[in-house]
C-alpha cells in the first residue's frame, strides 16, 4: 500500500514511445481510404475524415493512459510496478532477483535530460528486458545508487580498469561484421532519401556505383597466385560495400566502447562507456553466466586476447558493451582478469581430442576448400565469356574457407575440457572465432554428451553444454574421451546398461549383434 | 536412485503414432493403385520402407537406449538412436517440471516428463503416471512459504 502511494509516473517522454504499441489502429483508417478508393469517391473520403481523426485520437488516448498508468517505486529492497490499461498489473521485483541494471544516455535523448532505465531478470523473454522505461537523469542516478547500497556487502571503492584507446580500436577493428555496417549504411540512405528528400538518396547511390566503375577501370590486373584477372565493375561494387560497410560497423563499435571503464566492488561489476549512447550497467558477480575469452586466427598469431562477459540482461541488444577487457597481450589480460573477476580463471585443460580426431575437426572446412576452386575452374574452362567473375568470386569465396580451415586447425591443437573447483573451462571453436569460456557449474543447464558410430571405435564423444545465458548458448567441444567426460560432469554413476532389455526377439537380434559388433556393446 | 527404464507400452504408443501417421500414405497409395506408374512404385516403397524402418528398427532401439536416473547433482538421461548421448541436467538449474500426456499416452496411462530450466528443456517420455509425478515432486520440492 505505501509503495502504492510513492509510486510515480515515468517521463511523459514515455508518451511518443507507447505510441508505437498502437499504430496498429490506423490499419482502419487505411482500410476505409482503401474502400473509398474502391467506390471512386473523393468527396465520401473527405466526409468520413472524422473517423481517421477519431482513431489518431484514440491512439494519443491510449497511450497517454499507459503511461498514466505506468508508475514505479524503487527502493532498497526493490522494484515496485503498476501497469496495464485493461489489464492492470501488480509487479514486485525483489533486489535481490534484478540480475541487470542498466541506464543508458542516448545522444538525442541528452539535452532533455532524459535517461532509459532497463530492468532485467533472469526470469521472461531473453530477448529484451524485464521492464524499460524513461525517467530524469537524476532519478535514474538515485536508482543507481540506491541499488548500490541494496548489495550491503558490497564496498564502495574497488579495482578500477581503464582500457588504452588503442585497445578500443583493436577491438572494433577485429570485432567489426561487415554486413552489419552494410544494414546501418543501406537504412541510413534510404531513411536520408525519405527525410531529406529522394534526390540526396539517389546521389549518394550514383558516387557509389561511379566509384564501383572508377575502381573496376582505374585499377590494373590483379594477380593472385599464377591467375591474373582485370576487376570486373559488380566484383568492385561488392567489395566496395563491404570495405564500406566494414568503415561504418568499425566506426559504430569505437562509438559504443569509446570511455570503456569496467569497476569491481565485492558483490557487483560496474562497467560505463559509449559516446553516442553513454551506458551504466551494474551486474552481480554471481549472475555471470560465463566469461569468454575470444580469438580470431589473426589475433591468436598476434597473440591478442579479449574477454567477454555474459549475464542475464547484459549484451542484450546490438549497441550494449560485451567487452570488459579488449584486445590485450596475454599477460596483460590475465592481469586485468586477476584483478576484475578473480573468480573466472581458465584452468589448463585435463581432456583433449586425440590425435587421430584430426580428420573430424578438418572434414567440414576441407570441403569447399578443395570444392571452391575446382568449380571455380570449370566454371572458367566451361563458361569462357565469365571468366573475370568467375576468377574473382572463386578467389573471393576460397579466402573465408580456407581461413576456416586455419581456425580449424588451431582449434584442433586448442581445444579440451577442464575443471577447477567450481569452474568448468571449455575450449572450442565457433564459426571464425576460438573461445576459452569459464562457466560456473551452476550456470550449467544442460550437459549433452553423444557419441557417433564412428566415435566408438575409440570410445570418443562430442560435448554440448548449454549454459543460462541470455538466450539458449550452446558450446560444442569435440571428439574428447567418453569415460572421463561423464566422469568430469558426475553422470557416470548409475550406468547400468545390462537390464535394458525388450523381452522379445529384439534382445536376441541385439544380443546376437553385441557378438558380432563390439561397438553394439554400449 | 538406480538407472529406470520407461513403461515399455511407450513403444506401442510410438508404433499406434506411426500406425496413424501412415494412414495419408497409403490412403494416396490406394487411390492411385488403378494407374500404376513408376512414381507410384517409388513413393509406395518409400514410405513403406520408411514405415518398416521406425516400426521394427528406430523405435525399438530408442526404447532400448532409453533410461534414467537421478543421481546426487542431477538428472540423467540416456538416449539416441544413431547417435549414443547422456543427457545430464543440474538439479539446481531446473526451474519447474511439467508432466503432459497426449490423448494416445492417456489411453495408456502414460506420460511425458517435460523439465525446463532457464536456457534448455529436457523431455523423458514414457512415464507412468505415477511417475511422472512422483519426479516431478522429486525435481522441485516445494518451498515452505516465508513468514
Amino acid at each position: 500500500m505505501d509503495r502504492q502511494a510513492r509510486a510515480v509516473h515515468a517521463h511523459p517522454f514515455s508518451i511518443l514511445t507507447y505510441l508505437y504499441k498502437f499504430l496498429f489502429l490506423l490499419i482502419f483508417p487505411l482500410l476505409r481510404g482503401f474502400v473509398s478508393a474502391l467506390q471512386g469517391g473523393l468527396i465520401r473520403w473527405v466526409q468520413g475524415a472524422w473517423l481517421d481523426l477519431l482513431m489518431v485520437a484514440l491512439i494519443l488516448f491510449l497511450s497517454y493512459q499507459k503511461w498514466n498508468r505506468f508508475r514505479y517505486y524503487f527502493d532498497i529492497s526493490g522494484l515496485y510496478y503498476t501497469q496495464g490499461i485493461f489489464l492492470k498489473e501488480q509487479i514486485w521485483i525483489p533486489n535481490s532477483k534484478i540480475s541487470t541494471l542498466s541506464v543508458l544516455h542516448p545522444f538525442w535523448l541528452r539535452p532533455f535530460r532524459i535517461a532509459q532505465l532497463r530492468v532485467d531478470t533472469v526470469a521472461r523473454d531473453p530477448k529484451k528486458a524485464d521492464l524499460t522505461f524513461y525517467l530524469r537523469f537524476d532519478r535514474a542516478a538515485q536508482i543507481l545508487a540506491l541499488r548500490k547500497r541494496a548489495v550491503p556487502e558490497d564496498t564502495e571503492n574497488g579495482y578500477e580498469y581503464r582500457p588504452g584507446l588503442q585497445n578500443v580500436i583493436f577491438l572494433s577493428l577485429f570485432t567489426s561484421n561487415s554486413f552489419i555496417g552494410i544494414l546501418i549504411a543501406s537504412t541510413f540512405i534510404s531513411q536520408a532519401g525519405q527525410i531529406l528528400g529522394q534526390e540526396l538518396s539517389d546521389l549518394l547511390l550514383w558516387t557509389f556505383e561511379s566509384m564501383a566503375y572508377r575502381l573496376a577501370n582505374d585499377l590494373p590486373y590483379l594477380t593472385a597466385g599464377l591467375i591474373a584477372f582485370h576487376l570486373p565493375p559488380i566484383a568492385a561494387g561488392i567489395a566496395l560495400a563491404l570495405v564500406g560497410g566494414w568503415l561504418v560497423a568499425f566506426t559504430m563499435s569505437l562509438l559504443q566502447t569509446h570511455g570503456l571503464c569496467t569497476r569491481r566492488t565485492e558483490e557487483l561489476l560496474h562497467l560505463q562507456g559509449g559516446v553516442l549512447t553513454k551506458k551504466f550497467y551494474q551486474l552481480r558477480i554471481k549472475e555471470i553466466s560465463f566469461i569468454d575469452i575470444r580469438q580470431s586466427l589473426l589475433t591468436r598469431l598476434f597473440r591478442l586476447y579479449s574477454v567477454f562477459i555474459d549475464g542475464i540482461g547484459f549484451g542484450k541488444e546490438q549497441s550494449d558493451i560485451a567487452a570488459v577487457i579488449p584486445f590485450s597481450t596475454r599477460t596483460h589480460t590475465m592481469d586485468q582478469l586477476g584483478r576484475l573477476l578473480p573468480e573466472f580463471q581458465p584452468s589448463p585443460r585435463s581432456l583433449k581430442p586425440n590425435a587421430g580426431a584430426v580428420f573430424k575437426f578438418l572434414i567440414e572446412p576441407l570441403w569447399p576448400c578443395v570444392l571452391l576452386p575446382l568449380a571455380a575452374f570449370l566454371g572458367i574452362r566451361y563458361l569462357p565469356a565469365w571468366a573475370a567473375i568467375l576468377q574473382f568470386a572463386g578467389l573471393m569465396l576460397s579466402i573465408p574457407a580456407y581461413w576456416f580451415l586455419g581456425v580449424r586447425l588451431m582449434d584442433f591443437f586448442s581445444s579440451g575440457v577442464s575443471k577447477s573447483g567450481n569452474f568448468f573451462t571449455l575450449r572450442y571453436s565457433n564459426g571464425y572465432y576460438l573461445h576459452t569460456v569459464v562457466i560456473p557449474a551452476d550456470k550449467i543447464a544442460l550437459v549433452n554428451i553423444r557419441q557417433s558410430i564412428l566415435q566408438r571405435g575409440d570410445n570418443r564423444c562430442d560435448l554440448v553444454v548449454s549454459t543460462r545465458a541470455e538466450g539458449r548458448r550452446k558450446h560444442h567441444i569435440r571428439n574428447i574421451d567418453w569415460d572421463a567426460t561423464a566422469r568430469l560432469f558426475d553422470t557416470l554413476d548409475c550406468w547400468t546398461p545390462k537390464d535394458a532389455g525388450i523381452p522379445n526377439w529384439y534382445e536376441r537380434l541385439f544380443t546376437r549383434l553385441k557378438s558380432y559388433l563390439p561397438f553394439f556393446s554400449k | 536412485m538406480t538407472l529406470q527404464k520407461p513403461d515399455l507400452r511407450i513403444l506401442t504408443v510410438w508404433r499406434i503414432r506411426l500406425l496413424i501417421t501412415a494412414v495419408a500414405p497409403s490412403a494416396v497409395t490406394a487411390y492411385f493403385s488403378i494407374n500404376r506408374t513408376w512414381a507410384w512404385w517409388l513413393f509406395s516403397a518409400s514410405w513403406i520402407v520408411a514405415f518398416l524402418y521406425f516400426y521394427i528398427g528406430y523405435y525399438p532401439i530408442k526404447y532400448r537406449k532409453l533410461s534414467y536416473s537421478i543421481n546426487q547433482t542431477c538428472l540423467v538421461i540416456h538416449c539416441g538412436v544413431i547417435y549414443t548421448r547422456i543427457k545430464a541436467m543440474p538439479l539446481c538449474s531446473i526451474q519447474y517440471v511439467s508432466v503432459a500426456s497426449t490423448p494416445l499416452q492417456q489411453l495408456f496411462g502414460l506420460c511425458s516428463l517435460v523439465v525446463y530450466a532457464a536456457g534448455s528443456i529436457l523431455r523423458l517420455p514414457g512415464l507412468t503416471l505415477r511417475d511422472g509425478i512422483l519426479l516431478q515432486g522429486t525435481l522441485t520440492p516445494s518451498e515452505e512459504p516465508n513468514g
